[in-house]
Parts: C-alpha cells; sequence; structure tokens
C-alpha cells in the first residue's frame, strides 16, 4: 500500500470517529526520499486509541512524520485498528520503523514461562516487520504473582548485572537488529539516580547495545531529587545513544506536601526539554531518531498542543541539524 | 564492619515479588519500608533499602495499584 493509501485508511476509518480531511496537494510522507540525513529523523510512538489517529493525522498527511514508533506487544493478543497496522507496515516497509516492547521485564529475577513466550512471539514479529532496533525498559515489572505491573528499580548486585546481561543476550538473539534499553523514570531515592546511567552502560556492553534516552524520564529524576538535568544526563553513555524519548508529564503531591513530577505522559513538553535537546544532540554521536510520546486517551482538547510540540521538536531537531552540517563543512576546508 | 551476604539470584526474586506484594497490600509507605528493613532476608539488598524514600515508595504503591495484574486472578501464567 502507497502513502496515500495509509492516508485514506487513517482518514477514513470508521473507528476512527471524525478525522479531518486530507487536504489537496498532501507532499506525502518522506520516509522514502533517500535523502542523506545528518540529522536525527523525527517521529511518533503510534498508539491505538481513536484519539491518537484524529491528533496524528495532519502530521501524517503532511509527511512530517519521518519515522515511526511501535510497542508490537501491546498488539500480541488484541484486536489492531486497521489504520494503526497499515501505518506499522507502510513505516517498516520503508525501513522507518523502531520497535519498543513493554511487558518483557528484562531484571526480573526469576526467568518465567511468560518470557519464554514473549521472546518466541518477538521472534514471529521481527519475522514478519523491518525493524531498525528494538528497545525495552530498564527495570522489572513482574515477579511472583504479578505478570504484569509498572517498570520499578533494582538493586546494583552483581546478581542483577548477570540477570540483565542474561536477558539482553536472549533479546539480542532473537532479533536481527540491534537492541536497547530505556532509562527508567522512576526512582527511590538518590542513591538510585546517580547510579542508573553506569548501571546501563554495565548492561548493555556485551551485546554492544544501545541506550534510549528518555528525555522526560531524566526531568523527572531531575525534579523529584533535585539533581542538575545536565549532570544527570552527563552520567549515562551517551555514546551508546541511538534514540531519544521527549514527553510531558504530570504533577502530583505527596504525603508529605512535597510535589512529585509523574512521567504519565498526558501533557505538552516542559520547555526545559526543547532547550536541553540541541546540547543532547550534540553530546549524542549515535542518535538517529527522535520521538514523540503521549499517551492516547489524552489528546481530548489537546490536539492543536501535540501538533504545536511535535512541529517545535522537529524544527529543533532541523537547526541543530543544519548547524551540525554547516560546522562539519566547515571544518572539513580547514587546511 | 562485617560485610552483608552476597545477594544471590533467589534472594533477588525473592525480594522482587515481596515487594510487589506489600506494594499491592498496603498504602503505607512507612510501613512498607519498615518491614522491608526488618526482614534478615534482606540484609543483601541494605544499602538499596536505606536509599529508599517514603514518598517514591508512596508513588510505586499507586503505580502498582493501577498497572499490577496478578496471575492467580487473571489465569495467566
Amino acid at each position: 500500500m502507497g502513502q496515500r493509501g495509509v492516508l485514506r485508511l487513517l482518514s477514513g476509518a470508521s473507528d476512527v470517529g471524525q478525522l479531518p480531511r486530507l487536504r489537496h496537494g498532501v507532499t506525502g510522507l518522506n520516509v522514502s526520499s533517500g535523502h542523506s540525513f545528518c540529522r536525527p529523523r523525527v517521529g511518533l510512538s503510534l498508539m491505538l486509541e481513536a484519539d491518537f489517529a484524529a491528533a496524528t493525522q495532519p502530521l501524517f498527511a503532511t509527511g512530517e512524520v519521518e519515522v515511526l514508533e511501535w510497542s508490537f506487544d501491546v498488539g500480541w493478543g488484541r484486536s489492531v485498528p486497521p489504520w494503526a497496522e497499515q501505518l506499522v507496515s507502510f513505516y517498516s516497509q520503508h525501513q522507518q520503523l523502531l520497535g519498543h516492547g513493554v511487558s518483557f521485564s528484562p531484571l526480573s529475577a526469576e526467568w518465567q514461562t511468560r518470557q519464554t513466550d514473549w521472546l518466541r512471539q518477538l521472534g514471529q514479529e521481527v519475522a514478519r516487520r523491518d525493524y531498525q532496533h528494538v528497545s525495552e525498559h530498564f527495570g522489572f515489572m513482574t515477579a511472583g504473582d504479578f505478570h504484569q505491573s509498572a517498570p520499578l528499580p533494582v538493586p546494583r548486585t552483581p546478581a542483577t548485572l548477570a540477570i540483565g546481561r542474561d536477558r539482553l543476550a536472549r533479546l539480542a538473539d532473537t532479533c536481527p537488529c540491534s537492541v536497547g534499553l530505556e532509562n527508567l523514570a522512576f526512582a527511590f531515592g538518590q542513591r538510585d539516580v546517580a547510579s542508573q546511567g553506569d548501571f546501563l552502560d554495565a548492561l548493555l556492553e556485551p551485546v554492544d547495545g544501545f541506550l534510549l534516552l528518555d528525555l522526560h524520564n531524566i526531568y523527572c529524576q531531575s525534579c523529584n531529587f533535585d539533581v542538575d538535568p545536565w549532570s544527570l544526563i552527563e552520567s549515562y553513555p551517551l555514546d551508546r545513544v541511538r534514540e531519544l524519548h521527549v514527553s510531558g508529564g504530570s504533577w502530583t503531591e505527596a504525603r508529605d506536601g512535597q510535589a512529585v513530577r509523574r512521567d504519565t505522559h498526558d501533557g505538552s513538553v516542559p520547555a526545559l526539554l526543547f532547550e536541553l535537546l540541541p546540547r543532547v544532540l550534540d553530546r549524542c554521536p549515535q542518535v538517529q531518531y527522535v520521538i514523540l510520546e503521549r499517551l492516547g486517551g489524552t489528546f481530548t482538547n489537546a490536539e492543536a498542543e501535540f501538533q504545536a510540540d511535535f512541529r517545535r521538536l522537529r524544527h529543533t531537531v532541523e537547526t541543530w541539524g543544519e548547524r551540525a552540517a554547516s560546522s562539519s563543512e566547515k571544518s572539513e576546508h580547514q587546511p | 564492619m562485617n560485610q552483608p551476604p552476597p545477594c544471590t539470584d533467589e534472594t533477588l526474586a525473592a525480594f522482587q515479588a515481596e515487594l510487589l506484594e506489600l506494594l499491592d497490600r498496603s498504602d503505607d509507605p512507612d510501613q512498607i519500608l519498615r518491614q522491608l528493613q526488618a526482614d534478615s532476608r534482606w540484609l543483601p539488598l541494605g544499602e538499596f533499602l536505606a536509599d529508599i524514600e517514603p514518598r517514591m515508595l508512596e508513588v510505586a504503591v499507586e503505580l502498582v495499584k493501577t498497572w499490577g495484574r496478578r496471575s492467580s486472578e487473571t489465569g495467566t501464567d
């Protein structure tokens, strides 16, 4: 299916409610232009809810979404709307699809049948679609009676490291592409925050894995533990970063009255993240993708805000790319 | 000063299961922390437990209550 077919499907799908009609003269998706990018590609994390389809349709229609991230395990065992299936297939065909698992739980200490099944399904997934890389989340979310929860931090012990390396090796054995881990937003304490970067580096080293650096997760830890965000960023193995995540979140108040920043993916992107982004790109020479995340079901009355965030993100990356290209040209011409 | 015993895979697995249980069953972060710190099985994890802030345990309680699913209730392995 070509780009117009995908866009028609996105526009006309009966299960996505009222969507804006396509404009005439759509320039199309730029994912297969063959243009040599000297900057990371900018894209979206796919959600299955109708309000995501409505809010993003103008971005897909104008060809602004250069890469798509898909949490493939969200789609296992459930019905995926046809428009979402077609988007995934389209970006796969153009080698601009990223995989981002949410339920493997790579740091669960006890190996479970559930994880064996997960890897088997992942094997089928990567045989069916052309993922550029596959990532998962740092932390554990399953143990004992729980087959699902939220990713939580782990003690930094040699046993934890060996378990994590084993799980990443299994992930790498299953995937024909690079595998990586995303830094965690939630932390229990100061030492947890300070040690995550080094621990991730040690986990990723044997498989030469990549780091998916989530800037809002950094922002959460910076706010919650009063740490300078830049010094926190510098505590991560930045040479390993292949992908950046950018999103918004929310504030809650703990019983002691302290505000806690949460990675809820339901708000606009904090201005600070846009300010940090060019500096982060300067320091991450391998970064190839920048993805904006927002949870499905949170777009009501926020479509314009989301589209503005996406366009600001893309503009920031483009401006950075122009500057980087210009600097590179100048250095090439120096004697 | 005595070194804590090394953490084994079994200790870590039991600790992760216990932590999720406590976060799901209790609403009191101070009580959860006291209970974890008083349990001799978690001596190898003393440094990790000493770092935990109750306000963040409060968030973890909410996370597990929101997203946690038990195999015994859903029939999932």
